[in-house]
């Protein structure tokens, strides 16, 4: 055997000078370890013909190595780089070190060099230094056992407890570190295996493999072959049934051992399981112990894995392997053999074997009506799962002391069979239900309901009354139904049970399918939102089902449905006034479908409450004809308008609230066409808004705005221009009074006198511009610019992209102003833009020049998008589109735009273009589709970042501005003077010192504390082999 | 019938050659596969290249403010000649590539290759007079024209390392270095973090993988736990490796490459930048040297000079700190400086060298230092901060 030789770098040899030696000799760096503060560099270094060399640079103990793994002499380049030392030399040098510097070096090369697994010699002097009088020596032997594996660790350390005195300062660290160090070499030290990282647990199962830490083997291996979704894991599984044989548990590492051979076997592979196979099974015959219950559990992964098509028949030659040395076993072996069959029918006999084994078991009840499976409805299912639920039934009994328990062989074997069951098929207790099931499939629902009412009797839980229901549902008996539910639901929060693939949702959304079918309207509604609130699933059904028909049409289902409408609460009174003002402020809101709904039920109620005259009433439909009116149905408001109007006329009839009702009746019957009694109901309003608010009042010029356009759509056009006018004059003057009140510019009457302001002056500017009149249409134009100016972004989007259209249409027929003016409404209106999204419009608009630069080249459409598709995958133009000026650029430059908007994938934009080419949408409306959705994308990611800071996007260089890192970096006086006062330089007058987390050198003020190691020394040196 | 001729009358002989052998049809790449602008191609790329300022990387974002009007003037008179064709980009398509050969009628002996037709003319390529010049002298940058593997960034064989200033002195946080050189012409805009020791993008990113890389980019810019924080980017032409650190703040740019000869051009970007760092290697390619240009700093060994500096010894303690942030790996190098701090007469200068061997973890050092330190404050520190 050769003797272990070591390589030194020499000191003076140069980092760099190595590499170039590397380069020159054809070997290639392969790997260099991340730059980390808390570990050693080092690098490997491909020698060719599988030959490594490792370079170790290590800080902490200060020598460089060279680890010559190549069986051929070193190059004369490096062999007068480095100093060759042998294990014995370097023990021989640490051994007879006299001095303490001396002591330092030797130590540290010799740690350095043969860690983590110290021979001998250099163990017994490292614990002599642990020991040494003085104290640099010993503490930097303290600092390099951090490189020593657990065995040396635990046998230095030992060695040094045992040695003879330990300094004080060595003992309590060195008895707590051995102490884990024992520990860890047992195997026995675990806690690090408390993790769901499973990239660590399996490292931790090949090391601890190779150093025979069966313990941590076995629960590592554990972990990940028992994990929550399980994979089988050849590897963990293998390293367990090594683990369990070396550890004793023959049995349990033969059945582990099964499947890995079987699997490797069907791979032609003769892994190392079975080789533990092979060690192992020759011996079983001759064993005197037989298999426990407990050894088969490695079994499962057979049985989970046989449903893995690659892994079948490798399970059923384990199982059977497994059958051939369980004889002792057979309750088990025929439940393992049931279960892996799963739902077919081969399993049952062995199950009802298993219940002729063990009479009055669970485990062979349970394990028939789960090999029935769901659609078996047969006598069979039913009677086998009718004795599922007597037994459990009488376990529950005898649990209450009610009747005969179990003998204790069976209630042992169900315990236990219960996990078994749990994990591969279902657990006893989620099957008790199936005789009601099979019943209220077969239709016996009498039968089903005896068997429901039962349940309840053994056991009252919000399960069985919820079976009840179902029945009850099924049996269309809805009161009763309903009051199942209502039981259920007030035992749903007390129940400890849970509902095995369901929730108890399914209550409120059953409760409100009868109370809407019983015409418990208001009850169903709630029941519906409480469900689609617990779970969104329900909607769909709920728009499915015929048993809501009966509130279908009442806008709050749908409102519900679409979780606009939310329910009052339920204590909230529901009188005709609570309604009525829901309505109409649902109407402001422009929520029209849910007002009418409220406003009906105001009526409904109102008219209950009030007498028939009352002007309750008259709200009641006024707000109900307003909703009506506005939401779409004008005849419908119409009507309710005119009963409000027949009522104010006979109760108040020059009531202001008289003159609302006969403008809301003008505003219907207009939208109905019937322009005269429009005329007429808008005249007597506005009578009555001048006689209460006056001639020039903001409420009288909007009697004028609205009456005006009757007179248009009448093709009265004078006179509609007219009432325009008329109505214009008033609302500045309005206006003028407001402002001369001081009130406040977000004042309520003053911003709805504006935007009413605005409203006829771009109507005045529709009007002119259809007719020619360029000169009045840019002034009214002008006027609503100046509102506009006022209201900002508080403009009803419509009426500005209209006054906004209107205006582009003139300035196209070279209206004079009309661009100004425009340009004038934008900068009032439009939010500003972020540079960035200003930027990214410049970046589209070169993009879409380019390939309008395509067009003109005489390509068609269909052949810019394919060139647009291509760029997605990375190809580059063809030469003829390269040579069209800006082309490549728009290209190169879509990709970009997509590539770099996080709103905008590779999915949307592929469909868009292929939606294109199929003809769906011309290529300037898809660019503009995309354009939009990038640039609201980046207007998304500027309105994000806020303070973050946006890794990995380029900032660009500026072309005047120097970085600051241009400045020399010597010549910053502020970071001289800081760190020279960090250093204690600079200011004779400030000594404090250094001030540093890392370096604290104030000394004794520091004596006694326990923790003063500034220089940080985790874990160094421990990943020289990361 | 006769060769053709080039169109450019001023020319050296040398170019009718070069462009009979090389020129392919009108607009189609040729042997070595440059293609030859016409005259009217060529006055267009001048245009361009003069409105450059506009464009996304103009001359402020290759060279630092002192030798902007010596490019200018360098750029008087030359003449585009050819282009690489099809326009490329970096790997996440942010940078345009536009490879231009160019005549420089001040300097006529031979050709010129700008890697971007932005690219300044100190940075420009001799290119040589022949065929074979032409190409070898853009070989090492032919990438993504060739459809070879990206090499292995820890393969590169050579390296420099530049302090290139801290955080503070710099008035910018790591973030804002690192994005300063990603936005920088010549390097490309996919960067990884020291999570990785190879570069974990793919080479040639297309469709899902190119559109998804804003998505994966703050894992792949992730660092190892405990790791001297540093991001490090391809070259523009894929060829170098560039990370920028930053050690207790002080930030090092180190570049790893492969090395190459354009021994011209060193020399000329020394004359023209006076504060571009010493003694850097004239193998460097020039994609990775258009980066360091822009930046000031030192080397190792002209940090050491200043520590040993008697007259330095008001900045001993920033200078010792940017020497141990730019010696990064090398131990040896590290123990060097230790053992100049840690030879000084002043108890002050070599509690500083304690500091840095702290920094280090050098601890052997400290142990070393216990045994030989007469200043009762330091042994009181040093024996606090080493006691188990």
């Amino acid at each position: 055997m050769s003797e272990q030789v070591v390589y030194f770098l020499r000191e003076d040899v140069s980092l760099r000078s190595i590499f170039e030696g590397v380069a020159r000799e054809g070997f290639q760096v392969v790997r260099r370890a991340p730059r980390r503060g808390d570990a050693a560099p080092f690098f490997s270094v491909d020698m060719g013909e599988g030959r490594y060399m490792l370079l170790v640079d290590s800080a902490l103990l200060g020598v460089r190595l060279i680890d010559w793994k190549s069986g051929k002499p070193m190059p004369a380049w490096l062999e007068s780089s480095v100093v060759r030392r042998t294990a014995d030399e370097l023990a021989a040098r640490a051994r007879d070190a006299k001095t303490p510097e001396e002591k330092i070096a030797t130590l540290c090369e010799a740690v350095v060099a043969l860690a983590p697994n110290l021979p001998d010699g250099i163990r017994a002097v490292l614990a002599a230094r642990l020991r040494d009088s003085e104290e640099a020596v010993r503490w930097m032997a303290h600092k390099s056992v951090v490189t020593l594996s657990d065995a040396s660790l635990e046998q230095t350390l030992g060695e040094m407890l045992a040695g003879g005195p330990v300094p004080e300062d060595m003992e309590p660290w060195a008895r707590e570190l051995h102490e884990l160090a024992v520990r860890a070499v047992r195997g026995d030290y675990i806690d690090d295996l408390a993790t769901d990282n499973e990239d660590y647990l399996r490292d931790a199962v090949r090391r601890d493999l190779t150093e025979k830490k069966w313990r941590r083997v076995e629960v590592a291996a554990a972990r990940l072959l028992w994990k929550e979704m399980p994979l089988y894991e050849l590897e963990a599984a293998a390293a367990w049934a090594k683990a369990m044989a070396a550890t004793g548990r023959v049995w349990k590492a033969y059945f582990a051992a099964l499947l890995v051979s079987e699997i490797e076997r069907s791979r032609g592979q003769e892994g190392l399981a079975a080789v533990v196979r092979a060690e192992i099974e020759p011996t079983l015959a001759a064993r005197e112990d037989l298999p426990a219950r407990e050894d088969l559990h490695p079994v499962l992964w057979i049985i989970r894995d046989r449903l893995n098509d690659d892994y079948t028949a490798a399970c059923d030659r384990a199982l059977d392997a497994m059958d051939a040395h369980v004889k002792n076993l057979e309750a088990e072996r025929l439940l393992f053999r049931a279960i892996s069959l799963r739902n077919g029918p081969e399993g049952r006999p062995l199950a009802k074997k298993l219940r002729e084994l063990l009479p009055g078991a669970i485990t062979p009840l349970a394990l028939l009506a789960y090999l029935h499976g769901s659609d078996d409805t047969g006598d069979e299912a039913l009677a086998d799962a009718e004795a599922l639920a007597a037994a459990m039934a009488q376990r529950e009994l005898a649990a209450e002391g009610k009747a005969e328990p179990p003998p204790p062989e069976i209630a042992s074997f169900d315990t236990w069979a219960e996990g078994i069951l749990a994990y591969q098929a279902r657990r006893p207790k989620d099957l008790i239900r199936e005789h009601i099931r099979i019943l209220q499939k077969r239709g016996d629902y009498e039968g089903a309901l005896r068997a429901a009412e039962r349940a309840i009797a053994a056991k009252d839980t919000a399960l069985a009354w919820m079976d009840k229901g179902f029945i009850l549902t099924s049996m269309k008996r809805h009161a009763d139904a309903i009051a199942a539910y209502t039981e259920a639901i007030a035992r749903v929060d007390k129940d400890g049970q849970v509902l095995l693939g369901g929730s108890y949702d399914v209550l409120w959304f059953n409760r409100a399918c009868e109370r809407a079918i019983s015409g418990e309207h208001e009850g169903a509604l709630r029941d519906l939102a409480i469900a689609v609130e617990k779970d969104e699933k329900w909607i769909e059904k709920a728009r499915e089902d015929d048993y809501f028909d009966s509130i279908r049409e009442d806008p709050r289902f749908e409102g519900i449905l679409t979780k606009t409408y939310e329910l009052p609460p339920e204590s909230s009174p529901f009188d005709w006034k609570t309604l009525a003002d829901r309505a109409k402020g649902l109407s402001f809101l422009g929520r029209y479908e849910e007002a009418i709904a409220a406003g009906r039920e105001a009526l409904r109620k109102a008219e209950k409450a009030l007498p028939p005259e009352d002007p309750g009433i008259a709200t009641c439909l006024e707000n109900l004809g307003f909703a009506a009116t506005w939401g779409g149905d004008p005849q419908q408001g119409a009507t309710a308008l005119r009963r409000a109007v027949a009522i104010r006329e006979r109760i108040d009839a020059d009531s202001r609230e008289a003159g609302e009702a006969y403008h809301h009746l003008g505003s219907a019957l207009g939208m109905t066409g019937d322009g005269a009694g429009a005329e007429l109901y808008y005249g007597k309003a506005l009578a009555l808004r001048e006689k209460h608010d006056g001639v020039e009042s903001a409420m009288a010029a909007k009697s004028w705005g609205d009456m005006s356009g009757l007179s248009l759509g009448a093709g009265r056009r004078d006179e509609g221009i007219e009432r325009l006018r008329r109505a214009r004059s008033i609302l500045e003057k309005v206006i003028a009074g407001f402002q001369a009140e001081g009130r406040a510019a977000d004042d309520d009457s003053l911003v709805e006198a504006r935007a009413d302001l605005l409203t006829v002056c771009g109507n005045l500017l529709l009007t002119h511009a259809r007719g020619g009149e360029y000169e009045p249409a840019i002034e009214a134009a002008r006027g609503a610019v100046a509102e506009a100016a006022h209201l900002g972004t508080r403009i009803n989007p419509n009426l500005r992209s209209s006054i906004a259209q209107t205006l582009q249409a003139l300035a196209e027929q070279g209206a004079p102003g009309a661009l100004e003016t425009l340009a004038a409404l934008a900068d009032a209106v439009l939010p500003k833009e972020p540079p960035e999204v200003i930027e990214s419009r410049v970046r589209w608009s070169r993009i879409r020049a380019g390939l309008e630069a395509l067009r003109d080249a005489g390509f068609g459409d269909d052949f810019i998008l394919a060139r647009l598709k291509d760029a997605l995958r990375g190809e580059p133009p063809p030469p003829a589109v390269a040579r069209v000026a800006g082309a490549t650029e728009a290209l190169s430059g879509f990709v970009q735009e997509i590539a770099t908007t996080q709103g905008t994938n590779i999915v949307v934009t592929i469909m868009a273009l292929q939606t294109a080419e199929a003809g769906g949408r011309t290529l300037d409306e898809t660019l503009h589709d995309l354009q939009e959705l990038a640039i609201a994308s980046v207007g998304a990611s500027v309105e994000n970042k806020g303070s973050q800071k946006e890794q990995g996007k380029p900032s660009p260089a500026k072309s005047d501005e120097p970085p600051p890192w241009e400045r020399d970096p010597f010549g910053n006086p502020y970071l001289d003077s800081e760190m020279n006062r960090r250093l204690g330089y600079g200011d004779e007058d400030d000594d404090s010192g250094y001030d540093d987390s890392e370096y604290d050198n104030s000394g004794e003020d520091d004596e006694g504390e326990s923790d003063e190691d500034g220089y940080d020394d985790e874990d160094e040196g421990d990943d020289e082999d990361d | 019938m006769g060769l053709p001729s080039h169109w450019w009358k001023d020319q050296k002989p040398f170019l009718d050659a070069l462009f009979a052998e090389t020129a392919g049809d009108s607009g189609q790449p040729g042997k070595s596969g440059w293609v030859w602008l016409s005259e009217q191609q060529s006055r267009e790329a001048s245009e361009r290249i003069r409105s450059a300022e506009e464009s996304e990387a103009p001359l402020g974002a290759w060279m630092p403010p002192e030798a902007h009007e010596a490019c200018v003037e360098m750029l008087e008179g030359v003449v585009p000649l050819a282009t690489r064709g099809d326009l490329r980009a970096d790997r996440w398509m942010r940078k345009i590539h536009n490879p231009m050969l160019f005549a420089d009628p001040a300097r006529p002996d031979q050709l010129w290759i700008a890697l971007h037709e932005s690219a300044p003319p100190p940075l420009w390529i001799p290119a040589g007079t022949t065929a074979d010049s032409l190409a070898a002298a853009f070989a090492p940058y032919a990438w993504p024209e060739t459809q070879d593997p990206l090499p292995s960034v820890v393969g590169l064989s050579r390296s420099v390392r530049i302090f290139i200033g801290t955080e503070t002195g710099m008035g910018a946080d790591f973030d804002t270095i690192v994005r300063f050189f990603q936005g920088m012409p010549m390097t490309d805009s996919l960067p990884w973090g020291t999570r990785f020791s190879e570069d974990p993008w793919p080479d040639r990113p297309t469709g899902i993988a190119l559109i998804g890389a804003g998505y994966r980019m703050a894992e792949n810019m992730a660092q190892a736990e405990g790791a001297v924080p540093s991001i490090t980017m391809r070259s523009r032409r894929l060829g170098a490796a560039l990370s920028v650190s930053s050690m207790e703040q002080f930030c090092v740019l180190e570049v790893r490459y492969t090395p190459v000869a354009h021994e011209s051009i060193l020399p000329l970007l020394t004359q023209l930048l006076p504060g571009l760092p010493k003694g850097l290697p004239s193998d460097m390619p020039v994609d990775a040297l258009a980066v360091v240009a822009r930046c000031r700093g030192y080397q190792a060994d002209a940090l050491l000079e200043f520590v040993r500096d008697p007259e330095e010894v008001s900045s001993l303690g920033y200078h010792a700190m940017g020497c141990l942030a730019v010696m990064g790996d090398d131990g040896a190098a590290v123990r060097t400086l230790l053992a100049e701090l840690g030879g000084r007469d002043d108890p002050r200068q070599r509690s500083l060298g304690y500091h840095v061997a702290s920094v280090a973890r050098h601890k052997r050092f400290l142990h070393e230092a216990l045994l030989r330190e007469t200043d009762e404050s330091n042994v009181q520190t040093l024996k606090n901060a080493l006691r188990p």
